[in-house]
């Protein structure tokens, strides 16, 4: 998994300039540079480069099917600066380093990951292409899963809590994934299962059984889900039963908490429960911002504090359009149309069955899903940096608008490449101009 | 007090008296001056040892190169001791991951640069004929400098640092042939432990994180061979060659004093 085939590709010319969100592909072929000739300032041969810079150049090669050279230099030499210094010369136009570029993904098997656009947009349809209300979004505007996946998938040690309507236990694509630890808090004595369907839909983005070869992807391949029933089949939950799922889920060993539900009141006993939860047994709390389509973020995600408050976005990286926004927003995911599991009571296939939501109750899955990602991969990280290095490492999606930190998108759409794969260091001189 | 010096001056005398009425007078007695014979000299190395990164079972090949003042003296006819110190580079074929920290961090290929720090010990045990057995090690320190990066997340900026050490100890079994003039090949084998840990920091905002990984030296024995050539009667160079363990050259210009 860690060794992909490399791919030695020239990415990009005319500039060497250092991204910020740098990834795989920015390293490149040690003592070389590829330069295109300007043919305004006449043609150069391959020996005058040479004698022109005997000390830095060791070997020139022709590339005739790019219209570039391959500048082969002495290990001494200093590409970026020994390139600006190319790029000063009239001849020449382009210069770039020999980056490789890396097939660092992982695409897993299961038949709807192609539809599932929120793991990795590639402008594909958000439907089956037989569906009317179909429609395609913008390549890129998803959480980068298949380039985290390839640092991990996950553990089985991690544990999320979903306090929601419970989980179709038997679906095809759950029912490897339940931890001990369920619990039913509407009727003591049952198991926590699902007859509404949200908390199957939330527990299925979050941890999928993925690569399976049956159903949908998972944020999170290997996660448990620890199902706490507290909303009835008509979508309702009293406030005390939460307050002590919350409790419940932070004393029974879950890392992390979703909370894909809000509350219009701030009630004391559901924020004492957050706090208990974070400051006493160190779990990831992540919330959804509500989807009523105004500015104020409902409980429990204002209570800033505690929880990761997310909202939600669509298949183009734009705020979806009915997602709650404001000051304790942290983070954004895709949240419109996502593809999850879900239950069909009256129906034999009951535990084969799939539908698209939208709200920001799925971007938060999303959210808790890569949080057990990180937490897989890097078990000593405490909650408080979890939440930073999320906020970090998003995408600063409507910066062309907003540009850092605003109360719509937060620090903007989680990227989980990013927040998986190492920030190659680059000098600080590592950047050429525009040529 | 008195009385005491009195004791051993009358003791000292009698032992003194004793001594002369034992023996036949003897012929003066020849007296020897220790004089450390010593060299100074500079030594150029560039090796390649293949390491194991933390827990990473593939080698990363290290580079090292140094440049250093050395300063031999012998101690007695069979031991000589040497102090070395100098420049040190040193550059890693593939990248090394820090994934302990919050932010991952890859550091690709860099060169470091620092100092190096060493003593050595020579030892001609044993001579043959011909040829001398040779026995000899060393012990290098490598304090490599601290190197700073920035870190340029969408939203928000931090800084890295990076620093490393390590040391490497040498063992060398040698056998020379002294039959010709002026050239004294050899040929041994080496033994090489090398090992040391690399440490990064990061901050960004108020995000911070440390991390120490171990490295060590995957191959230890291997073949060395090279020669001494004495040119003139206070210079010599020597040129040594080594495989598997160290994969590399040496040489090491001296003037003898």
């Amino acid at each position: 998994m860690r060794q992909p085939m490399i791919l030695t590709v020239l990415l990009l010319m005319g500039t060497l300039s250092s991204s910020p969100a740098i990834s795989e592909s920015f390293l490149y072929v040690p003592d070389q540079l590829i330069v295109r000739f300007n043919s305004v300032a006449g043609i150069r041969t391959e020996s005058t480069i040479l004698s022109a810079f005997p000390e830095e150049i060791k070997a020139v090669q022709p590339l005739p099917e790019l219209n570039c050279t391959l500048i082969e230099t002495h290990p001494q030499v200093n590409l970026v600066t020994f390139g600006n210094r190319l790029l000063a010369e009239k001849w020449c136009s382009k210069v770039s380093l020999n980056y490789y570029a890396r097939l660092r993904e992982k695409i897993p098997n299961d038949p709807e990951f192609p539809y599932q656009y929120a793991l990795k947009n590639s402008g594909q349809f958000v439907y089956p292409p037989a569906t009317a209300e179909n429609y395609s979004g913008r390549s890129g505007a998803d959480i980068k899963a298949t380039k985290g996946w390839d640092w991990t998938v996950g553990s089985e040690t991690i544990i999320v809590a979903v306090i929601d309507t419970g989980v179709l236990l038997n679906h095809e694509d759950l029912q490897s994934k339940i931890g001990s630890g369920g619990k039913n808090f509407l009727e003591e004595t049952e198991l926590p299962v699902d007859d509404h369907g949200h908390g199957t839909e939330v527990s299925s983005i979050i941890a999928a059984d993925t690569d399976n070869g049956i159903g949908m992807a998972g944020v999170c391949w290997l996660a448990k889900i620890m199902p706490i029933k507290v909303f009835n089949s008509q979508n309702q939950a009293d406030s005390k039963a939460i307050a002590l799922a919350i409790r419940y889920a932070a004393e029974n060993g879950a890392q992390i908490i979703n909370m894909s539900f809000t509350l219009e009141e701030d009630i004391f006993y559901i924020k004492e429960a957050c706090k208990y939860a974070y400051e006493e047994k160190q779990c990831v709390l992540v919330a959804a911002t509500g989807d009523s389509k105004q500015e104020g973020v409902l409980y429990p995600a204002a209570y800033d504090q505690y929880c990761i408050a997310v909202g939600a976005t669509d298949a183009n990286d734009q705020l979806w359009t009915q997602s709650n926004y404001g000051a304790q927003t942290d983070v954004v995911a895709p949240g419109a149309h996502i593809l999850c599991a879900t239950i069909d009571k009256d129906k034999p296939t009951n535990m084969r069955t799939y539908t698209r939501k939208s709200g920001t109750s799925y971007a938060t899955a999303m959210v808790s899903g890569a949080v057990a990602l990180l937490k897989s991969y890097k078990p000593g990280l405490t909650n408080i940096q979890i939440r930073q290095l999320l906020q970090y490492t998003a995408d600063d999606v409507n910066q062309a608008t907003l540009k850092g930190k605003d109360k719509y998108m937060g620090y903007g759409r989680i990227n989980l490449e990013t927040l998986l794969s190492p920030y190659l260091l680059t000098k600080p001189d590592a950047e050429l101009p525009e040529s | 007090m008195k009385a005491t010096q009195s004791i051993a001056l009358i003791l000292l005398s009698a032992l003194s008296l004793s001594g002369q009425t034992a023996a036949d007078p003897a012929p003066p007695k020849k007296e020897e001056i220790n004089v450390w014979s010593s060299s100074v000299g500079l030594r150029f190395s560039y090796n390649q040892i293949n390491t194991l990164i933390g827990d990473s079972e593939s080698p990363n090949r290290q580079s090292l190169m140094h440049a250093m003042l050395t300063w031999d003296f012998d101690v007695s006819d069979y031991l000589t001791i040497g102090l070395m110190g100098g420049y040190a580079l040193t550059r890693m074929k593939d990248p090394v991951d820090f994934t302990t920290l919050p932010l991952s961090l890859r550091i690709n290929q860099e060169q470091y640069a620092g100092l190096v720090f060493g003593i050595s010990l020579k030892s001609d045990f044993t001579s043959f004929g011909d040829f001398t057995a040779r026995i000899q090690g060393e012990f290098l320190y490598l304090l490599r400098d601290s190197q700073e990066w920035p870190i340029e997340l969408p939203i928000e900026t931090g800084t890295a640092q990076v620093s490393q050490n390590g040391f490497l100890a040498t063992a060398d079994l040698i056998l020379q042939f002294d039959g010709l003039s002026g050239i004294m090949p050899f040929a041994g084998i080496r033994g090489n432990v090398a090992s040391g840990q690399f440490f990064a920091s990061e901050t960004i905002e108020e995000l911070t994180g440390q991390e120490k990984i171990n490295w060590k030296q995957k191959s230890l024995f291997g073949p060395l061979a090279g020669a001494t050539f004495e040119i003139g009667s206070s210079v010599e160079i020597t040129l040594t060659a080594s495989l598997l363990a160290r994969f590399g050259a040496d040489l090491q210009i001296r003037y003898l004093f």
